[in-house]
């Protein structure tokens, strides 16, 4: 019953805040860009054409000097947006009203678990954001409401293959734009967590960072990041990474997370902000 | 209740801030710190309250020790540094929620305790607007509102003028005569020495000797 306490105030608390709302900013310019595409394809362009683009990634590196590695800018904000937003709230509760609120629920791990729940259901609301902000600008510029992406699009989005990309639509296309994201977000978000329990929040999230700019340059899917790549996934290219695969290693490592993070704070000093 | 420190020792970033504390401590006290700040006054209480594990030594609650055989001790009030609540919050509203988690004390207690620290349990503030002394009051009232068997209180007096003071002293000993065990630092040699049964004087970390008020 304690701990479902502890869930209801981080939820009530960590979950409704403006800042969420900076999402819709977050993915205008993305949308934007790809709206110039459409354009160009002149088609009135779909949900999913925007969903794939904001998800696209980056080529995997081959040996091939035609095809140029370029970090992709889009994809890491998509991402590294969910990171920022959660980065603080586990560590600002714990240094001031939380102290009091974990004192009195008499458990150290049922106030971690509750703050792993916190997490996963803040990057489950990032991604519903992020899909009604690509909705509202789909809408907005006179676009399809639909699942299904528009060949022209797609053979400009995914120009720098060299196979032609199948065309995504219904649940295969939702595993690629959102299924797989959101689980990659979930398992970084609870490394992130974790490992801000070793390092400064500002190390910590800079390390997820670091380890998204690892996955453009490392094409396996046990590094995360590969599997939230739209354009890395099997279910768009063949010999793409299975989705199956990078989804139970996202699990795996979230998992690994949830649990080793609870050990870590079973052992972490709780100090005050001045401290 | 029966509070036992055995050679707790604490090392944070390679600084030892806690050095070979050993002592016990009775329900029904009053235990005043002393010592310049520094000294390891905060960080002491906070291994008392199980918000920081010893590096060394054991900190034993009614004979369970903290950290093993459970994570905090069953029934303890804190007030540590600069009372933090949620912000958008009255002071009633933050106090039943905290009292939500336990469900020890009703509304009505609630109510009771913030008149007793000298707020009115209907302002319409949030903790936001709250002036320094009245964030100090209602840091009190959450340390004392569920009637807890430990009671840490750290500068209680900050921020407070000579009536809170007294108001505060008079809680703190009707706190001790229920039964509970009280410890205080304070920087106000007066008030220690006057509310202290006990005082321990600590220097950099180590409590160097004890006076019997």
């Amino acid at each position: 019953m304690n701990w479902l306490k502890l869930l209801q105030h981080d939820l009530r608390y960590g979950l409704i805040r403006w800042r969420y709302l900076l999402i819709f900013l977050l993915f205008v310019l993305p949308c934007i860009t790809c709206y110039s595409d459409v354009q160009l394809a002149n088609v009135p362009g779909t949900w999913m054409d925007y969903m794939l683009y904001c998800f696209k990634g980056s080529v995997p590196i081959t040996s091939s000097p035609e095809i140029s590695l370029a970090l992709p800018i889009f994809w890491i904000m998509a991402v590294a947006g969910s990171l920022l937003l959660n980065l603080d709230y586990f560590l600002s509760d714990l240094t001031q009203a939380g102290q009091q609120i974990i004192i009195r629920s008499k458990t150290r791990r049922g106030w971690y678990l509750s703050k792993c729940a916190w997490n996963l259901c803040s990057c489950i609301v990032y991604m519903v954001l992020v899909c009604a902000s690509v909705l509202l600008f789909t809408l907005l510029s006179g676009g399809d409401v639909s699942l299904q992406s528009t060949p022209g699009v797609m053979e400009i989005h995914f120009s720098e293959l060299t196979v032609e990309p199948t065309l995504l639509s219904g649940l295969p296309g939702l595993i690629v734009v959102v299924f797989m994201p959101l689980v990659t977000l979930m398992a970084l978000n609870m490394l992130q967590m974790a490992v801000c329990l070793l390092v400064r929040p500002i190390i910590g999230f800079l390390i997820s960072i670091a380890i998204l700019v690892l996955c453009v340059y490392c094409n396996v899917p046990f590094v995360l990041g590969n599997g939230a790549m739209a354009i890395r996934s099997a279910l768009l290219v063949p010999d793409g990474i299975s989705p199956g695969f990078a989804a139970l290693t996202a699990v795996a490592i979230l998992l690994a997370s949830a649990i080793l993070g609870s050990w870590r704070f079973q052992h972490t000093d709780i100090l005050g902000l001045e401290e | 209740m029966k509070l036992n420190l055995e050679h707790v020792n604490k090392t944070i970033k390679k600084a030892l801030v806690l050095d070979d504390v050993t002592m016990t401590l009775e329900g029904g006290h009053i235990y005043g710190l002393k010592g310049p700040n520094g000294s390891g006054k905060t960080m002491l209480m906070r291994v008392m309250a199980g918000l920081i594990r010893p590096t060394s030594g054991r900190v034993c609650v009614d004979g369970r020790q903290l950290g093993r055989d459970m994570d905090f001790p069953p029934s303890v009030g804190l007030l540590l540094e600069n009372p933090s609540f949620l912000p958008n919050h009255t002071g009633l509203k933050n106090l039943e929620l905290l009292a939500g988690i336990q469900h020890r004390v009703t509304s009505v207690n609630i109510r009771q305790t913030l008149q007793d620290v000298g707020l009115n349990p209907d302002d319409p503030r949030t903790f936001r607007k709250y002036s320094l002394g009245m964030k100090q009051r209602l840091g009190i009232a959450a340390a004392i509102m569920e009637q807890p068997d430990l009671i840490l209180v750290d500068e209680p007096t900050n921020a407070l003028d000579d009536n809170g003071i007294q108001q505060i002293c008079t809680l703190l000993r009707r706190e001790r005569d229920r039964g509970a065990l009280l410890i205080l630092s304070c920087h106000d040699a007066s008030i220690l020495e006057d509310l202290s049964d006990e005082i321990f004087h600590i220097y950099d970390g180590k409590v160097e000797r004890r006076t019997i008020s």
